[in-house]
């Protein structure tokens, strides 16, 4: 992915690393990343990592350890799940609310993805916007992540009730159904080892 | 729409990173406060595990976006300075090009999605299970504090470890001597 530039006289970026097309692909594509992307990263690196920390944690007993890790695997599913429908679902309302439309007032669509109205977004924030002295493609690019912008402050604002109604009860309740698992495999495990 | 607020959607707007850098900070905070919120309203977690559990809830919010900004400000700013000084280089991109901006803006996002999942996902939890073992071990040393038997007649001292105060039935005599804990 990374290839290292071999230094020369010739080079100003002496010793440099050259990122190669596919790398750049990808940059291009995060530099569009929305909080939904950011959010699955997120959750499954926690996911992966921070039971497992848990279970490592030596300064408290077993079943301590047990319930934490548990807990941090409820709060990554449950959390990233909810976080994922939440800002998905907002961003998608705030590009509809920014939709091109058909003179029959049906969303415009290219290649399944809402054609957002440009001119409409500018428009609403031309000051912000003129303020800050972008060329012309930087501009469409900046407009384009407004439906995202605008999207994910109100799945911020949604969050502060899906937190308290929704992520809390519900990891308490996956919570308790992991529990009911690890005990019922505990038990399982200690029965077969009687027949030994 | 206010002068303030377009200025600020289009910042946002314009610099994705540090608009993703913001949010999650915000939404950590949010998200700590629910789990909090919902450990403490949880009946069918008992005492000794919520004197760990809501600690290590709190503890985790706060370390968490602490750390978050301590790891997560430099890296994005560092990749941007190794960015413009040429020390990370784009094949066939020059830094006049329109595709130069875009590229750094998507390097910028990466460094923040990484200095999340390093600062949350791995630093985190192991600072708030040393924090919250801190706080377990202060709150069972307080227990034990208050729990010193003061000398009350009608009542059995010697009951209070497990019974709370119970009063001196026959019950509770014929349970005082067969009592693990008794000694005469």
């Amino acid at each position: 992915m990374i290839t290292r530039i071999q230094s020369n006289n010739n080079t100003v970026n002496f010793g440099a690393l050259k990122l190669n097309k596919g790398a750049q692909n990808f940059l291009t594509k995060a530099d569009n990343f929305s909080s939904v992307h950011q959010r699955l990263a997120l959750g499954v690196f926690g996911l992966i990592v921070q039971p497992a920390i848990d279970l490592k944690n030596k300064e408290v007993d077993e079943d301590t350890r047990k319930v934490s890790a548990l807990r941090s695997a409820a709060k990554a599913i449950i959390g990233t799940t909810t976080g994922i429908i939440v800002r998905g679902g907002c961003i998608k309302a705030a590009e509809l609310k920014f939709a091109k439309r058909d003179s029959n007032g049906a969303v415009l669509k290219n290649a399944k993805k809402t054609v957002i109205d440009e001119n409409k977004i500018y428009k609403t924030f031309k000051k912000g916007f003129d303020s800050l002295k972008l060329d012309d493609k930087q501009l469409k690019e900046a407009i384009n992540r407004v439906p995202s912008v605008i999207g994910t402050i109100a799945a911020l604002c949604v969050m502060i009730a899906t937190n308290f109604l929704v992520d809390a009860p519900l990891t308490n309740k996956t919570m308790e159904k992991l529990e009911e698992i690890m005990a019922k495999k505990q038990q399982k495990e200690s029965e077969g080892a009687k027949n030994v | 729409m206010s002068d303030f607020a377009q200025k600020i959607m289009a910042k946002f707007a314009d610099d994705n990173a540090k608009f993703l850098f913001l949010t999650a900070a915000f939404g950590w905070f949010l998200a700590s406060a629910a789990q909090t919120f919902g450990i403490i309203t949880n009946k069918k977690i008992d005492d000794e595990d919520k004197k760990f559990l809501i600690p290590q809830e709190i503890g985790d919010g706060l370390v968490n976006i602490g750390l978050y900004a301590l790891i997560t400000a430099p890296l994005m700013k560092h990749t941007q300075k190794m960015i413009d000084k040429g020390a990370i280089t784009f094949a066939n991109v020059t830094k006049d090009s329109p595709e130069f901006d875009r590229l750094k803006g998507g390097a910028k996002v990466i460094a923040s999605i990484a200095g999340a999942v390093i600062s949350s996902n791995i630093l985190t939890p192991i600072a708030r299970n040393k924090l919250g073992t801190i706080a377990q071990r202060k709150a069972l040393h307080q227990k034990v504090q208050t729990k010193a038997p003061n000398y009350d007649p009608y009542y059995q001292p010697l009951f209070q470890k497990n019974m709370d105060r119970a009063p001196l039935k026959m019950s509770n005599y014929i349970a005082f001597t067969r009592s693990g804990n008794l000694k005469i």
